[in-house]
């Protein structure tokens, strides 16, 4: 009781509403913070899934990373390049038997390239109106005193080229998905190394993808103390004051630790060169598996 | 902003692809031999934090939040080159990992994201702070850089994929990429920049560059609070200093344009008449720093320490007492 009576009033006053760090910045619903450290967590967790993802035992696993980078981007280039239907719905069907035969879930797969789908067909849609495509009238819609006037009309030809459209930012969406999926980060940094990409790029890459985490630990205990501590209601001026300071933190510490891992280079005998790993070299099926994707490449300019 | 892959023709790909490649050969090279410049680990934790910044959303007013994308922070803090490196290592490891944004459209998300970002942002702040910027510039400097910034980057997207319809069409005619003319990507990409993203921008920005420049300002008052060593040597050096001033004693004649009547009139032959008449009107409280003729040189040096000890520290009470109006 007396430990009660030591507590400040305002702590003792039962209040209807949530914590006030998950309404502070006057937003509806998720406050920023809450969001920040959604995004944070989310992010972190693909991070740390990653490694995992890659490492599996799959068709495209058992590819050489360079070969496999350079057949898959190749294939890419190939769905951005053809004006074929059928080529294309052969580049997505191969992309499915792909992630099959790499033990990747179609559904896992479907996740990835569906924002990117949605995305497109969303943008699209005004493609369906007559008005950006002018064709013939497939689908009359609405009041027929109205029709010529609204133009609501579905143009078949404006439908086939967003359907195209979309098929095509599908697949190649996916293919970049069934990258990510399929290789690890180090074996992806090894894949570019080993196709000539600058050494200065690769390396910056790796110390980029390795020192996330770190940066990302900071930024995920700016937040979550902020949500923990914060029990009074905050206003707009003082989360802007927050998100500057945490801001300000992130790069100080990233200044810091780049001046720290530089001296540390520098005194282990780093002179501006990089060597990277020769990795194995290359056997049948990886030729075989470039050899394919050039197949796919030729059949697209050709159709 | 981030175009994906499919929006853009493979033509228009490959061309900023052409473009960034001297780009980057020559950020490279200009970063890594900037005097100063802490080598690629800066670059690379310049990109992390990019990557992270663009996860905290900032509080706007009216209750909404948005993320903005640090490339602008990066090019006033590292400079332009760097923040060019740094913004298309960020660029790469999102459309390689993560699928954000285009593999094949790399070359165009670095050409706007990160030449036109770091580039416009730098130069921008550059020219609005004119110098070391005071409170109010130092805020808004950063800030229409950031927005001037974001809006040139969307401007340059707007056109790539309103070019689509006109370089990449069908045989009927038909738009095989992105299918709106640049009358629709203009104002599609324009309207929400200028008065959303741009905004948030230019806020997150300011925010985060007024919060470091405070904390630099605050680390150099410690400093400059901190340095009493600095300033006992100045004292003990000027105190040396008016000991050895009786060394000039040993001079002989009085100082060029320091004459008195006398000595003007034997000089010169004639006194011209304002001096004859204000010259000699008050002598001093110690004339000649209180020496006597007579004196012995020892008994001078002394008069004149005394005399620039009683001077120093009338000095001293004038600017003391000065110091007390003033804070009042």
């Amino acid at each position: 009781m007396s430990a009660l009576n030591g507590l400040p009033s305002w702590f003792k006053e039962a209040r209807k509403d949530s914590c006030q760090a998950h309404i502070s910045g006057g937003t509806h619903g998720r406050s920023y913070v809450d969001r920040s450290l959604d995004n944070i967590t989310s992010f972190t967790k693909r991070l740390i899934t990653m490694d995992g993802g890659g490492s599996g035992r799959g068709a495209l696993q058992s590819i050489e990373p360079a070969a496999r980078l350079f057949g898959l981007l190749t294939i890419a280039l190939a769905a951005a390049i053809t004006v074929s239907s059928i080529v294309l719905g052969l580049i997505i069907l191969a992309t499915a038997l792909l992630a099959l035969c790499s033990r990747v879930g179609l559904i896992e797969l479907v996740k990835r390239t569906a924002p990117s789908a949605v995305f497109a067909f969303i943008m699209m849609t005004p493609a369906f109106l007559s008005f950006i495509f002018p064709g013939e009238e497939t689908l009359p819609m609405g009041p027929s005193a109205y029709k010529t006037s609204l133009t609501s009309s579905q143009a078949a030809y404006g439908a086939g080229s967003v359907f195209f459209f979309v098929a095509r930012v599908s697949a190649v969406v996916s293919l970049a998905a069934l990258l990510s999926l399929t290789t690890t980060p180090g074996a992806l940094f090894n894949g570019l190394a080993r196709l000539k990409v600058p050494p200065l790029f690769v390396a910056t890459l790796f110390m980029t993808f390795r020192y996330l985490f770190i940066l990302l630990t900071v930024a995920e205990d700016a937040a979550l103390a902020r949500k923990s501590r914060t029990i009074g209601r905050t206003n707009t001026a003082d989360a802007r004051r927050w998100f500057a300071s945490r801001a300000a933190l992130i790069l100080k510490k990233a200044m810091n630790t780049a001046e720290e891992v530089g001296m540390a280079m520098a005194s282990r005998g780093f002179t501006g060169i990089f060597k990277t790993f020769s990795g194995a070299p290359l056997v049948g099926r990886d030729y075989l598996w470039i050899g394919f994707s050039l197949f796919v490449f030729f059949v697209s300019l050709g159709f | 902003m981030h175009i994906p892959d499919g929006y853009l023709s493979p033509k228009t790909c490959g061309l900023f692809f052409a473009a960034m490649l001297p780009v980057w050969y020559a950020a490279s090279r200009w970063t890594m031999r900037s005097p100063g410049f802490k080598g690629f680990p800066l670059l690379a934790l310049g990109a992390a934090f990019s990557f992270i910044i663009m996860m905290f959303n900032v509080p706007i007013p009216g209750g909404s939040s948005g993320h903005m994308t640090g490339t602008v922070v990066l090019g006033i803090v590292l400079g332009p080159w760097a923040a060019l490196i740094a913004g298309s290592i960020t660029l790469a490891l999102q459309a390689l990992l993560f699928g954000d944004g285009g593999i094949l459209a790399f070359g165009a998300n670095s050409f706007n994201m990160a030449l036109i970002m770091s580039f416009s942002g730098f130069y921008v702040y550059r020219a609005l702070v004119l110098g070391t910027p005071g409170r109010l510039r130092g805020v808004v400097a950063p800030a229409v850089a950031g927005y001037v910034a974001i809006n040139l980057c969307a401007f340059a997207a707007a056109l790539e994929l309103g070019a689509q319809p006109i370089i990449a069409v069908d045989a009927q005619g038909a738009p095989l990429y992105a299918p709106y003319s640049l009358s629709i990507t203009v104002p599609a990409m324009m309207i929400p920049h200028l008065l959303f993203f741009g905004p948030i921008e230019a806020l997150g920005t300011a925010l985060v560059l007024s919060y470091v420049r405070k904390q630099e300002a605050q680390r150099h008052e410690k400093v400059a609070y901190g340095a009493y060593n600095g300033i006992a040597t100045l004292m003990v050096g000027l105190l040396v200093l008016a000991l050895l001033t009786p060394i000039g004693l040993i001079a002989s004649g009085t100082p060029w344009g320091e004459w008195s009547v006398a000595e003007l009139s034997s000089l010169t032959g004639f006194v011209p008449a304002g001096m004859a008449r204000l010259g000699e009107m008050w002598p001093g409280l110690a004339p000649d720093y209180g020496q006597a003729n007579q004196a012995t040189p020892l008994v001078k040096a002394g008069y004149y320490v005394l005399s620039a000890i009683a001077g120093s520290a009338i000095i001293v009470a004038a600017i003391y007492l000065w110091g007390r109006i003033c804070r009042r």
